[in-house]
């Protein structure tokens, strides 16, 4: 497996998690204003 | 060793711990027609105002006579005048009688609220007759929106606490141990996350489900519900940041050597991906449920993250430790705990303080009343939900003050203790798994009002059945009847007011009902004199079983006015 797949891969996860704050955060300001 | 061995009795003894708090519910500001109000001519629909935008497909509004024949003719729908008022149309022309309204909404945290009161159209409607409330299937509390709540909190705790112990806590294990593998706990992950991604969205139907009235089986129907309300939005949230939870989870796992020591970047950084989705997912529930609608808003949802957080590093981590020591090979099983358990029980120790400041920090900031621990339902829930976590905080206590040193001194040799440990842990995450069960039902209930806080000034409990008693109040004598003291009739309430034996007429006498079992609207009614000395009134204000505040405000013509308050216990 190449060092580029492995990093791209790293910041999918990332990415992925990042939507994950950014969902809570709008949700937050929409539930506590 | 002792000063340990306190810490862990202190924390068992103190296991008070509760995710969820006080909130406002939904309540009817303004009727039309208004309650008790006789009209001269029949009316064409209901219109009921609410204190917050309810949603109107998940509304009931009943408009039955004495018969108890239905008398709406369309549904529920939202006035275009005022957002926060929901109307229903009448049949045309209703004959002279009396007519009971019930209504059943929900809260924006996801609880269902109902009332009811009757209102006549004249001229002559006579006495009011004895309604019977009509019936709803199905609450917050029904056992099947419990067990699916249950069944996706366990599932993400655990899949989350899976995922810890797997990434960060056993890691070594492979390195120290040789001939071991983690396997079985990426495995015992997936099988969590497989079940979390399925329960996430069956609890969100069968919730969705009760609120609208329809049957959970009618998924076409319920799905462009789901984002209808602040709650359901809440939990399809969940899902979604579940999923890419697992997604960032499964990369970080399939990049991670755990025969390197080291990490490489690529490993760091999926790594923090995976962390982020997983801090994300468990600040949902808060938001969905009474931390949000609790003050201070920030402190009280910090408690809820945090309280999850715990309680999934806990679970997970028991359960990945139960799967390791069956998964490991006999000959190996001593020394693969021998690394792991040392590690997790530091996790452990930090987690159980936070989970019982959290859970201390909530209840203080949810419950109004020390008393209101044993005397509600929800008091009753957050006691039970203590007792397990307190019990499996001594078995914890006992593996590791006890167990693990034997285990460390023995060896290879170990085996009494390794199989101990086993049903140790077995048996804690048991009890945890309780413990969650009992916070799924806490956070489903009501948390008491702020009116439960008022009630410890009670001159009297009287209830349930009829109620004839006498109360003494700013030098007064207070002759209570209640009858029949049901849900859902219009109930008389008559006070004989003496002082020294003399009837007392000519006074203004005021009835406030304050639910203290729920947050609701707080009733107001005028007392009427009907017998020198004795004020009445015939009011269908208590909606709800349970105990009811009904504080009765005197101002005699001549004295100084005065208050009695007594807590009413009515049954269905």
């Amino acid at each position: 497996m190449s060092q580029q797949l492995r990093f791209l891969a790293s910041l999918a996860a990332l990415a992925a998690g990042a939507v994950a704050v950014i969902v809570v955060i709008l949700l937050t300001h929409a539930t506590v204003g | 060793m002792r000063a340990r061995l306190g810490i862990v009795a202190l924390m068992a003894a103190g296991a008070l711990v509760a995710p969820a708090a006080a909130s406002a519910h939904a309540y009817i500001v303004r009727a039309s027609p208004g309650e008790s109000q006789i009209l001269e001519s029949s009316p064409g629909q209901v219109a009921l105002t609410y204190d917050e935008a309810v949603e109107p497909r998940f509304a009931r509004i009943s408009v039955t006579d004495e018969h108890g024949r239905e008398l709406t003719t369309g549904r529920v729908a939202r006035s275009p005048a005022n957002p926060d008022t929901l109307v229903v149309p009448l049949r045309p022309k209703l004959p002279s009688g009396w007519y009971l309204v019930y209504w059943r909404a929900i809260s924006v945290d996801g609880h269902p609220v109902q009332g009811g009161y009757e209102f006549a159209v004249g001229p002559t409607p006579g006495k009011p007759p004895e309604f019977t409330q009509p019936r709803t299937t199905g609450s917050a509390t029904s056992p099947d929106a419990i067990v699916t709540r249950w069944l996706a909190f366990l599932s993400v705790m655990t899949a989350i606490g899976l995922f810890v112990l797997r990434i960060a806590i056993a890691r070594p294990l492979v390195r120290r141990v040789e001939g071991t593998t983690l396997r079985p706990l990426t495995v015992a992950f997936a099988v969590a996350a497989g079940i979390a991604l399925l329960a996430v969205p069956v609890y969100l139907d069968v919730a969705t489900a009760i609120d609208s009235l329809e049957s959970a089986f009618s998924v076409g129907s319920l799905v462009p519900l789901f984002r209808v309300t602040a709650f359901g939005r809440a939990w399809v949230d969940v899902e979604l940041c579940f999923a890419l939870f697992c997604a960032a989870a499964a990369v970080a796992l399939w990049l991670d050597r755990p025969d390197r020591p080291r990490r490489s970047v690529a490993e760091l950084i999926a790594g923090l991906g995976a962390v982020l989705a997983a801090a994300a997912v468990l600040l949902i529930p808060g938001l969905a449920g009474h931390a949000a609608q609790t003050a201070p808003r920030g402190l009280s949802l910090l408690f809820d993250w945090s309280h999850l957080v715990a309680g999934s590093l806990w679970l997970g981590g028991l359960g990945g430790l139960l799967v390791l020591a069956a998964a490991l090979p006999a000959g190996r099983r001593v020394a693969g705990l021998g690394v792991c358990i040392p590690r997790f029980s530091n996790v452990a120790f930090v987690s159980v303080l936070v989970l019982l400041g959290s859970g201390v920090g909530a209840s203080i900031l949810h419950l109004p009343l020390l008393a209101a621990l044993w005397q509600t339902s929800y008091g009753v829930a957050i006691l039970v939900k203590a007792g397990l976590l307190g019990a499996a905080l001594v078995l914890g206590a006992v593996n590791l003050l006890w167990t693990r040193p034997r285990l460390a001194a023995a060896g290879e040799s170990a085996g009494p203790a390794a199989r101990l440990l086993r049903r140790t842990i077995g048996l804690e995450v048991a009890l945890v798994t309780g413990a969650v069960l009992a916070a799924a039902i806490l956070s489903s209930l009501p948390p008491p009002p702020a009116a439960f806080a008022a009630a410890s000034s009670k001159l009297a409990t009287v209830g349930p059945g009829p109620v004839s008693s006498v109360v003494r109040a700013g030098g007064y004598s207070l002759a209570l009847r209640i009858s029949p003291n049901r849900v859902g009739v219009a109930n008389s309430f008559a006070v004989g007011l003496s002082r020294n034996g003399t009837p007392v007429t000519g006074a203004d006498v005021t009835l406030v009902f304050n639910m203290l079992e729920m947050q609701m609207g707080q009733l107001e009614y005028q007392l009427v004199e009907t017998s020198p000395g004795v004020y009445t009134r015939r009011a269908p204000a208590l909606v709800m079983a349970g105990r009811w505040s009904l504080a009765f405000t005197v101002t005699p013509k001549r004295g100084t006015p005065f208050s009695a308050l007594v807590v009413d216990h009515t049954t269905g």
